[in-house]
C-alpha cells in the first residue's frame, strides 16, 4: 500500500509538471493558434538566468543565490518579459500569416535562444545547486515523500485554480477565452487582439519560470536542451487533451505523466528502456477514439 | 535502422568527396582532423582530450613534428548531433587531413569515424568505450583510445570485491550504447567473481525525474537489504539528475560510474557528495602511481589552469599514437601507418600501455584508477588492472542477452 501510494505521488508529481508546461502552450494555441516551440527555451532560459554569465565549466549562482521571494519574482520576470517581447518582435509581424509560418517562426526563435545561451553560456551542461533542502523527504502520513514533489503538486494546483479564477471572473479573463473560441467575432465585439494576446504571452511565460525553477530545483543541472524533452510531451499532452482547451491541456497532462510513472512502474524490465514506446501507443489509442481530445473545443473540430 | 538512415547524407557526402578526391593532402605537413564536439553535452568529453591532444601537438612540434613535418590541427565541431556529425568528418577530409579524430563516444563518433573509413583514413577516437567504434562496427581503419566499456565495469566490480562489498544493484541508463556495455560488464564479472545482485532497473537520460525508480528501490532494499554499492551506468547530464535524486532520498550507499563520471566539476548538482567512485584514465590530482601522469598534469595545469577530467591523457596519448605509428611506417600513408598501429603490443602511450591487433582496435587489458569523491573533492582511491577479464564474444553481444 505504501509503495502504491508512493508510485501515485510520483505520478501526480511527474504529471504536474507536464501540466504546467501543456497549459503554458495551450495558452497560446487557444488564443492563437500557434504552437509555441520556444516554450521549453524561455524555461531554459530561466534556468540559466539563475547563475552568473559565463562559459566556466561550473556555475556560479547569481540570482539563484538570492532569497526566494526575490529569486521567484525576479525570474518570472524576466520570462515574462522575454515572452512578451518575442511576440512583439517575432510574432506579431506575422500575425497574419499561415500558421505553418508561425509555427517555423517559433522555431527559428528557439534556435536563436538556444544559440545564444550557448555563445553567452558555452555549450557544456552545467551543475548547480538550487533549493537543495527541497529534495529531501518529508513524512506525510507515514510515507517519505520528497518536498519538492508536494511543492510541485501544490503549486500546480494553486495556479490552475487561480487561473481558472482569473479566466472566468476578470475582464481580461474573459477576453482571452472570447479570442480562444473565435478570434474574429471577438475583436467585432471590441476585445482589443494585442493586449489579449500579450497578456496570454505573459501568462504563458509566467508558467514557463514556474516550470523552469521547479525542473532545475529537481535536476540540479542546467543544458541547452533542457526545455525539449517537457515541451514536446507537452505538445502531445496539448493534442492528447484537445487543442485549444485549457482545462484538456491539464488533463493531457496528467494523463501523460501519470502514463509515464505507470509504465515505468509496471513494464517488466526489458521494456522498460521502450516505456515511451508504450505511452505514445496509449496517446494513438486516445486519438483513434477521441481524434479531437479528451475535451472536446467546437471552434477547433472539424465539420463535415 | 535509425543510424543507417541518419548516417546516408553522411555516406553520400563521404562518396562525393572521395570521388572528387579529398583536397590533396598537403606533404609538407601533418594535418589532423578533429571531427568532435565543442557545443552540447558531448564537449563535456570531448573538450577535455581536445586540450591534452593539442598540447601534444605543440610539444611534438618543438621536437620536430612528424617525420620532420609539423602538425596542424583543424576542427570541425559535431554539435553532439549525428548528422552534424557526419558533415563535420566530410569537413575535415575536405580541409586535407592525412588522419581524423573523432568523439568520446560510439554514437556520437560512428558518423564521422563511418566518413573516415570510406575514404580510407585513419579515424581514432578520443576515448569512445564501445568496441563498436572499431573494426567490426565501423570498418578497418577505425580505432579507439580507451578500454572497452564492459572492462569499467569489469574495474568497478573488482573494486567493489576488494572493498568487501558483496550485494550490488545497478541503475541503468538506457539512452547509449556506452551506459549498457560498462553495467553489461559489471554484471557479468559481478557474478562471476560471486557478487550477489539484488535488483536492476533503467531510467532514460532525459528523464526529469527517477521517483519510481526510487520506489522501486525502497521496495527492493525493504524485502532484500539495502546493496553494499549502487552500480550507475550514465553519464552527464543525466546522471547528475539521478544522483541528485538518489542522496536526497537517503540513500547514502557507495555509487560507482565509469570514466563519463570522471572529474569533480558536476558535484555542484549533488552538494556533500561523498562515497562516489569513477573508473577512469588517471589521477588529476597528483597522486597517480604514474610519474608521467602527474608531470604531464603539472604541465597541464601551468598551461590551462586546473584539468576538470583525465580524459586529456587520452587526446594526448591519440596524437602520440598517430606519431610513434607514422614514424615507424615511416611515411603518412595509411595503408602503412594502420600497419603499425596493428602491431601495437603494450606499446607505452601516455594513459598506460596500449595495444592493437588487426580484429581488435580497442585496448582489452589496461590499467584504469578509481577517483572518490569524498565530501565534493576527488581523489585517488586506486589503480587496477584485471587480466581475466570479460570473454571476446561478450563484447559483441547481442545486447538483447538476458543478464537480468
Amino acid at each position: 500500500m505504501t509503495a502504491f501510494f508512493q508510485n501515485a505521488i510520483d505520478a501526480i508529481a511527474l504529471g504536474s509538471l507536464f501540466a504546467l508546461t501543456a497549459l503554458g502552450i495551450g495558452l497560446i494555441f487557444g488564443v492563437m493558434r500557434l504552437i509555441n516551440f520556444a516554450h521549453g527555451d524561455f524555461i531554459m532560459i530561466g534556468g540559466y538566468s539563475l547563475i552568473v554569465p559565463s562559459s566556466a565549466m561550473t556555475a556560479t549562482l547569481f540570482i539563484g543565490a538570492w532569497p526566494t521571494p526575490f529569486l521567484v519574482a525576479t525570474i518570472c520576470l524576466i520570462i515574462i518579459v522575454l515572452a512578451v517581447a518575442s511576440e512583439r518582435l517575432a510574432f506579431r509581424p506575422l500575425r497574419d500569416a499561415q500558421p505553418s509560418v508561425l509555427l517555423i517562426t517559433s522555431f527559428a526563435l528557439s534556435f536563436f535562444f538556444e544559440h545564444l545561451v550557448i555563445m553567452i553560456y558555452g555549450g557544456r551542461p552545467k551543475a548547480l545547486n538550487l533549493w537543495g533542502g527541497l529534495i529531501e523527504p518529508v513524512m506525510v502520513a507515514g510515507v517519505r515523500i520528497p518536498a519538492l514533489q508536494i511543492i510541485t503538486i501544490g503549486v500546480t494546483v494553486t495556479l490552475l485554480l487561480l487561473l481558472v479564477l482569473f479566466l472566468r471572473y476578470t475582464p481580461m479573463g474573459v477576453a482571452i477565452r472570447a479570442a480562444s473560441e473565435d478570434f474574429r467575432m471577438a475583436r467585432l465585439l471590441g476585445v482589443r487582439a494585442n493586449r489579449v494576446i500579450a497578456v496570454a504571452f505573459a501568462i504563458s511565460g509566467f508558467l514557463a519560470a514556474v516550470v523552469s525553477l521547479l525542473l532545475v530545483a529537481q535536476t540540479g543541472v542546467l543544458s541547452f536542451h533542457m526545455g525539449i524533452p517537457l515541451v514536446l510531451f507537452a505538445f502531445v499532452a496539448t493534442v492528447v487533451g484537445g487543442m485549444g482547451s485549457l482545462v484538456g491541456a491539464v488533463l493531457g497532462g496528467f494523463v501523460v505523466g501519470v502514463s509515464s510513472v505507470v509504465f515505468q512502474t509496471v513494464l517488466p524490465i526489458d521494456l522498460r528502456p521502450n516505456r515511451d514506446v508504450f505511452v505514445y501507443g496509449m496517446v494513438l489509442l486516445i486519438l483513434l477514439f477521441r481524434p479531437s481530445g479528451l475535451v472536446k473545443v467546437k471552434s477547433i473540430e472539424e465539420k463535415v | 535502422m535509425r543510424k543507417l538512415t541518419h548516417m546516408l547524407p553522411g555516406l553520400v557526402v563521404a562518396a562525393t568527396v572521395a570521388m572528387h578526391g579529398a583536397a590533396q593532402a598537403d606533404d609538407h605537413e601533418v594535418v589532423i582532423g578533429f571531427a568532435i564536439a565543442e557545443s552540447g553535452w558531448m564537449n563535456a568529453y570531448d573538450g577535455p582530450p581536445l586540450i591534452g591532444a593539442m598540447m601534444a601537438i605543440e610539444e611534438f612540434n618543438a621536437q620536430g613534428g612528424i617525420l620532420g613535418k609539423p602538425i596542424r590541427a583543424v576542427i570541425a565541431d559535431t554539435k553532439t548531433d549525428l548528422i552534424q556529425g557526419a558533415k563535420a568528418g566530410a569537413e575535415v577530409v575536405a580541409k586535407g587531413a592525412h588522419f581524423m579524430v573523432v568523439s568520446c563516444d560510439y554514437d556520437m563518433g560512428a558518423p564521422a569515424a563511418t566518413v573516415a573509413d570510406a575514404n580510407k583514413m585513419i579515424a581514432i577516437s578520443f576515448c569512445a568505450s564501445d568496441a563498436k567504434l572499431g573494426v567490426q562496427g565501423i570498418g578497418p581503419y577505425a580505432f579507439t583510445m580507451n578500454i572497452f566499456g564492459q572492462g569499467e565495469g569489469v574495474i568497478g566490480a573488482r573494486y567493489a570485491w576488494d572493498r568487501g562489498w558483496r550485494k550490488g544493484y545497478a541503475l541503468l541508463d538506457a539512452s547509449g550504447e556506452y551506459d549498457k556495455s560498462v553495467c553489461h560488464g559489471f554484471l557479468e564479472y559481478w557474478k562471476r567473481i560471486g557478487g550477489e545482485v539484488i535488483g536492476v532497473d533503467t531510467f532514460m537520460q532525459e528523464d526529469a525525474s527517477i521517483a519510481s525508480q526510487i520506489t522501486r528501490y525502497k521496495k527492493m532494499a525493504a524485502e532484500r537489504g539495502e546493496p553494499d554499492v549502487l552500480m550507475l551506468c550514465s553519464y552527464n547530464p543525466g546522471a547528475v539528475t539521478a544522483i541528485r535524486q538518489i542522496r536526497a532520498a537517503g540513500i547514502d550507499v557507495p555509487i560507482l560510474g565509469g570514466d563519463s563520471m570522471d572529474g569533480d566539476y558536476w558535484v555542484e548538482g549533488v552538494p556533500g557528495l561523498s562515497d562516489h567512485y569513477a573508473v577512469t584514465f588517471g589521477s588529476m590530482y597528483g597522486e597517480d602511481p604514474r610519474a608521467e601522469v602527474n608531470e604531464f598534469f603539472e604541465r597541464y595545469r601551468a598551461k590551462h589552469g586546473a584539468p576538470d577530467s583525465s580524459f586529456p591523457l587520452n587526446g594526448y596519448s591519440v596524437v602520440q599514437a598517430i606519431k610513434i605509428a607514422a614514424e615507424r611506417a615511416g611515411s603518412l600513408d595509411s595503408d602503412k601507418v594502420l600497419a603499425e598501429l596493428n602491431k601495437f603490443d603494450k606499446e607505452p602511450l601516455l594513459w598506460g600501455a596500449t595495444t592493437f591487433t588487426p580484429d581488435v582496435h580497442i585496448d582489452l587489458v589496461h590499467p584504469m584508477a578509481v577517483i572518490q569523491i569524498q565530501n565534493g573533492k576527488g581523489s585517488h582511491a586506486a589503480t587496477i588492472t584485471v587480466e581475466d577479464t570479460v570473454p571476446l564474444q561478450l563484447i559483441f553481444p547481442a545486447f538483447t542477452e538476458d543478464l537480468y
